[in-house]
């Protein structure tokens, strides 16, 4: 476990004085992308808030004593950084308001059930609206949506995607991968749908099954939107995703409006407000696509 | 087998509540392979691996396997205008057959069953273009390869049709009146079967005139060998899928005459030539089983074509040695994989191969037979390997290998390596290893009467290697990694002159080597697209106590990629080698050695222009000969240039 001190430039007026804990799953490069943002916005405040920080290491036992820690420091707000350390600062008894950052599918973790902390946050998740408008710009001959799921992880969240993506014309294509392995699922649906999105789903995507269902999409010749810039530079079509640095960026908006009075239930969990492409476009030539040039320009990663 | 490799940021996840730590699935990298021969990430894997990607061998315009082999930490090559050889940390002896370190493509084995030859020039058979990428897995790796994996091994990844779909042709001109033609296609049919194909030819005329004092005299053309450095080769690679299955197949076929005058030819002998073919079929299966069992199969057939021509100045006027190796052998590897517990990855596997008929012979042009031998054979080994998550930081691999070759001779190498990440972006790495390479036939029974005395009775070398490694992943796209080795060597089969009397050469267990160096490496992306690495390695290299002849103490290479203005990506690379030893105890002096290659992308759609300069500034340098040669050093090819277009639709 570590604790860094992180103390703002010399404050005008010291009876203002408030404090922000960070707790952080880990120190993976896209947390320190998301906190480094968000420090940076604080910094840039009149009245600097003091600024700890705190590291579970990715390790979830470390959570009761590392809320210990933060508890005795007694911080005007928790940022909880990853899942890990929200899940964390919300098992604690405490009812520090929590602003969580960087934790993908919150309500489906239960992070914005009410409770005894006030929470708001600022989440990973694309909005279904968004994947599916963007999704109809990229292939706009596309009905069928197939995706692979377990209904105990993602059952709620693929059900929930249905409404948006019928309002853009798609029909999603659900199989779930609870009695059979993710590539005899990939196997079994590919064929019969335009295209596959991925939910970020730990019983279908693991470090042995990732690869080959991206290969396996391939093989079908069905375009697969993977779930990050590295699914496509590993072959698949297409990903949506956002700045860790923005995302930080709107965590500290969302924290300053904390510490400035706000009730954190009142705010609601803030999404990604730019959401950007990934292309192979290796990938799209081997499926024979035609893609507006419009989408390649606006593409942020492109792979040759 | 296939490799994916990680690029990107590292994530754990904890098995124990999915929902905990699900957004690390954005952050995921998509995985590796050959170190536990299974797909794992880098990372993780018990060993020191380097990958050279597609990417980086277009940009930095290597064209051999050899040369994007060199740039990398720790290995370096020598050639001898004849073969190209790969050195790792310090080690490659003069005469060696490339056989400490064994060769890959996807999987299968291309180290020969005569002279257990790796090939890392225009012989390799798979063309540069081919190559998807290149993955480095240092030390020793008998424990799961067997034979030959002593220093390290290098799997070839080549394209497929799903990575390189469509028909690509390109040409190139440059240098000695090169002449280079390559042509692929890959298509994905609707049924799903996979198949793609690649072939290259390519004909160096070479240097017109080369100059070596130790010929100079009116006798041998004042030393001059001319029109005597000429190359050809032909490659063919293929490879399908269908379902589980999949099918490889290549065949090449390179001719290279000699200018060197080795084992005391003709000097300025046209017909001095080497013809080195191999090729080789493999088919394969992996299936999936419920309970995270994996099982692999696979079969293969071998083939080996190799001829030299040597002339003589016989008593009675010019005579023509022929050298002939022929051989083909045909095996097969099952294994099996399954996680135990979410703590153990247990892999098990068996492999045979039998060699009905390795045949060496030489005979000259009168029909006088000099020497003719063929040996049957088979070989097979069992292995197995653990890898033990201790805890979510620790990872403990273990495992080992028997083997049996010729029938008769037994080894037992056991690999240890532990994996610890007590912070996100830093790795230690323990690792432990023991291997061997059995004599190969040529070692043991060549003997034509002229240049070459046999030795039947040679021994097994055998390497125990130690390891330290650290890797920190400063950001998401800077790595840093440094490492200790050391390494000691018993049973070292070395090209040794027969006796003071007797010149001729035969290959003999020397005492023991014994090593102990150091490596540095930094990969970075720095502003603007700009990506550069560093490497350094230092060693020191000793073996009867005295410091190996081929052993820089000092490797270094820095190679920028770049982009310019009008499409055009640049790639700049500078080798550092310090002088080595030769056999005659000079040295070869420090050699730097710069390239430049540059790409001009997308000119028109699918059209690619590349152009690279080799030794730009011209610099003169030269790699130590070997007991077969005259020269104590053989010179390099200055400066050289090259200019090609690609197209792929």
């Amino acid at each position: 476990m570590t604790v860094a001190l992180l103390a703002g430039a010399p404050r005008a007026d010291a009876t203002a004085h408030s404090s922000v804990a960070i707790v952080k799953s880990s120190s993976i490069p896209p947390f320190e992308q998301a906190i480094g943002a968000f420090v940076s916005v604080l910094r840039e405040q009149k009245r600097q808030p003091e600024i700890l920080t705190f590291d579970l290491e990715g390790d979830a036992a470390n959570g009761p004593s590392v809320m210990t820690k933060v508890k005795d420091a007694n911080p005007t707000v928790v940022v909880a950084v990853g899942s890990l350390a929200t899940a964390a600062a919300l098992a604690d008894s405490s009812s520090l308001p929590i602003v969580f950052s960087m934790v993908l599918y919150p309500a489906l973790s239960g992070f914005t059930d009410a409770g005894p902390h006030p929470v708001t946050g600022v989440s990973l998740d694309i909005p279904d609206a968004e994947v599916f408008r963007k999704l109809r710009q990229v292939l706009p001959k596309a009905r069928r949506v197939g995706v692979l799921y377990h209904p105990d992880e993602t059952g709620r969240l693929v059900e929930a995607a249905r409404k948006a993506a019928t309002a853009h014309g798609f029909e999603i294509v659900a199989e779930s991968v609870a009695e059979a392995t993710p590539l005899a699922v990939m196997d079994r649906i590919a064929r019969t749908v335009d295209v596959l999105w991925s939910v970020a789903d730990s019983h279908v995507f693991t470090p042995q099954t990732t690869s080959a269902l991206i290969l396996s999409a391939l093989r079908h010749g069905v375009p697969l939107v993977g779930l990050s810039v590295a699914h496509v530079r590993a072959g698949a079509m297409a990903a949506f995703f956002c700045d860790h640095e923005e995302i930080g960026r709107q965590t500290a908006a969302v924290t300053l409006r904390v510490l400035g009075g706000d009730e954190p239930r009142s705010i609601p969990v803030g999404q990604p407000k730019s959401v950007r492409l990934a292309l192979n476009l290796r990938t799209v030539r081997h499926l024979d696509l035609e893609l507006s040039p419009d989408i390649e320009a606006d593409a942020a990663e492109v792979f040759r | 087998m296939s490799l994916c490799v990680a690029l990107s940021a590292e994530g754990t996840l904890h098995a124990a509540d999915p929902t905990q730590q699900r957004e690390l699935l954005l952050f995921e990298d998509v995985p590796i392979t050959a170190a536990a021969k299974r797909p794992q990430k880098q990372s993780d894997a018990a060993a020191s691996v380097t990958v050279v990607t597609r990417e980086e061998i277009r940009r930095f315009g290597y064209r051999t396997l050899g040369e994007a082999l060199r740039a990398q930490r720790g290995l370096y090559v020598s050639y001898d205008r004849n073969y190209t050889y790969l050195g790792v940390r310090g080690f490659l002896r003069p005469g060696d057959y490339s056989n400490r370190v064994l060769l890959l493509v996807n999987g299968h084995t291309l180290n020969d069953d005569i002279f257990q030859s790796g090939y890392f020039g225009y012989d390799f058979g798979i063309d540069i273009e081919t190559i998807e990428r290149i993955e480095i897995i240092r030390g020793p790796h008998s424990a799961l390869y067997g034979g030959n994996a002593l220093f390290a091994v290098i799997n070839v990844i080549t394209a497929n049709a799903v990575s390189r779909p469509g028909v690509t042709v390109a040409v190139e001109t440059g240098s000695f009146e090169r002449k280079r033609g390559y042509v692929s296609g890959g298509h994905v049919f609707r049924n799903g079967l996979e198949v793609f194909a690649a072939g290259s030819v390519i004909d160096l005329d070479g240097h017109d005139e080369l100059f070596y004092r130790e010929f100079a005299s009116p006798q041998t053309n004042d030393g001059v060998a001319e029109d005597a450095d000429g190359e050809k080769a032909i490659n063919l690679h293929v490879n399908a899928r269908y379902g589980g299955f999949s099918l490889q197949g290549g065949a090449n076929r390179r001719d290279k005459t000699i200018p060197t005058g080795a084992y005391d030819t003709v000097f300025n002998d046209r017909d001095t030539e080497t013809q080195d073919g191999r090729y080789f079929g493999e088919l394969s299966y992996t299936h999936e089983l419920p309970g995270a069992v994996t099982l692999d199969g696979r079969a293969y057939y071998d083939g080996l074509r190799y001829k030299g021509r040597y002339p003589y100045p016989g008593e009675e006027g010019r005579q023509v040695l022929s050298d002939l190796g022929v051989s083909h052998w045909l095996g097969g590897e099952i294994r099996g994989s399954r996680q135990f517990a979410t703590t153990h990855r247990v892999t098990v596997g068996s492999e045979y191969s039998y060699h009905p008929r390795a045949h060496q012979r030489a005979d000259d042009s009168d029909g006088t037979v000099y020497f003719t031998d063929s040996q049957e054979f088979g070989s097979w080994g069992i292995y197995a390997q653990d890898e033990w998550s201790v805890l979510p930081s620790l990872t403990i691999t273990a495992g080992g290998r028997f083997d049996r070759f010729y029938d008769s001779d037994d080894e037992l190498t056991p690999r240890a390596g532990a994996v610890w990440s007590p912070l996100e972006r830093t790795r230690f790495k323990v690792l432990y290893g023991r291997a061997f390479r059995p004599p190969n036939l040529y070692e043991q029974y060549y003997a034509d009467g002229v240049t070459n005395l046999p030795n039947p009775a040679l021994r097994p070398e055998r390497i125990t290697a130690y390891e330290g490694i650290v890797e920190h992943d400063a950001s998401q796209s800077t790595q840093l990694i440094a490492s200790v080795f050391h390494y000691r060597m018993k049973n070292l089969i070395e090209q040794t002159i027969a006796g003071e009397s007797d010149d001729r050469l035969i290959f003999r267990n020397t005492t023991s080597a014994e090593a102990t160096g150091a490596e540095l490496e930094l990969r970075t992306a720095i502003v603007g697209g700009v990506h550069g690495r560093a490497a350094y390695s230092i060693q020191d290299v000793q073996i009867d106590d005295r410091w190996a002849t081929n052993s820089p103490r000092h490797l270094g290479s820095v190679g920028l990629l770049f982009p310019l203005r009008f499409r055009v990506e640049g790639g700049i690379e500078a080798l550092v080698l310090s002088g080595r030893k030769t056999l005659a105890g000079r040295s070869t002096g420090t050699q730097v050695i710069p390239n430049l290659s540059l790409v001009a992308r997308e000119l028109y759609p699918g059209l690619k222009l590349t152009a690279g300069f080799y030794n730009f500034l011209n610099q003169p340098y030269s790699d130590p000969g070997a007991a077969e040669h005259v020269q104590d050093k053989i010179q390099q090819d200055r400066f050289t240039y090259l200019v090609g277009v690609r197209y792929s639709f």
